[in-house]
């Protein structure tokens, strides 16, 4: 067992604590009722998404600066889990606009920003299928993702740039205790989840990218020397 | 939202979209990892040499 499988395991039980404490112990919210509970899933699923495509930044960086593999294993496995939870994000946030907004979504600068974020990040990662050769595919996809990066600040500060249905940012001096725990053990339980999901991804697309870079390209067979179905069938 | 139940915490079917968004976040991460386990596994089984007959 690698330490990021024991990562995970305690993620894992973390998330378990910190969404039992948010829908059985900390009190409904004052506004919203129960459907505030929406917060201890949707907040820290925001959180590590943002943070991983973050990184998938600096990784590309780190791709077009050393030309090395492992960076741009590195952005492949960030941009993947990136955009698996950007797209759990826009639809835990629908979930929760419908019954508090009337509307599951709505042309609103954060959501907005949010959704061209995924398309951003699903483009780099089209990219990365598109491209043959693997020099230039690390040299595309880390300019696909540095573009792409450009839209996690608008995301993030979006609320405090445009007039936005969807609220600024809180802190902690503005939640009540009860909530700020369940929602510190739910965020750094996604944390260590998305940190063993990026690790076992970037060790399995690395050493595909090694394999791939070290078999030689075979050459093209002359006609007189490919088989025929008939022959092939034999 | 009438306005009686503004602050009363009363919205109709709260409960349902907080379970949605629950099973949702559940599956999402179940499946990532054991995905991203499947590939590791299969991958280092791959890589290593193969049996001699």
């Amino acid at each position: 067992m690698r330490w990021e499988h024991g990562l995970l395991a305690l993620g894992l039980v973390l998330l378990a604590v910190g969404h039992g404490m948010g829908l059985f112990v900390a009190p409904s919210e004052a506004m919203m009722g129960d459907v505030g509970r929406i917060l201890y899933a949707h907040v820290p699923t925001a959180w590590v998404a943002l943070l991983t495509l973050t990184f998938a930044f600096f990784a590309a960086v780190g791709a077009l600066w050393t030309g090395k593999y492992s960076w741009d294993a590195a952005v492949e496995a960030f941009s993947e889990t990136g955009v698996v939870l950007t797209a759990l994000l826009l639809f835990q946030g629908s979930m929760w606009a419908k019954p508090t907004w009337g509307v599951f979504w709505d042309w609103d600068p954060r959501l907005t920003t949010s959704a061209i974020l995924l398309v951003l990040f699903v483009g780099v990662l089209v990219v990365r299928k598109v491209v043959d050769s693997p020099e230039r595919r690390l040299t595309v996809t880390a300019i696909a993702a540095i573009i792409a990066f450009v839209d996690v600040p608008i995301v993030y500060f979006g609320v405090k740039w445009w007039k936005s249905l969807h609220q600024i940012q809180s802190n902690p001096e503005t939640v009540a205790n009860t909530m700020v725990l369940p929602l510190r053990i739910a965020a750094f339980a996604m944390l260590f989840i998305a940190i063993s999901v990026v690790v076992m991804r970037w060790r399995t697309i690395y050493a595909g990218l090694q394999a791939e870079v070290r078999a030689p390209d075979l050459p093209e067979l002359p006609p007189e020397l490919t088989l025929s179905e008939g022959q092939a069938h034999a | 939202m009438p306005d009686h139940a503004v602050g009363s915490g009363m919205i109709d079917g709260g409960w349902t979209y907080v379970i949605i968004v629950y099973v949702a976040t559940w599956l999402t991460v179940i499946g990532l990892a054991a995905r991203a386990f499947m590939l590791s596994r299969s991958s280092s089984g791959s890589s290593s040499p193969p049996e001699t007959p």
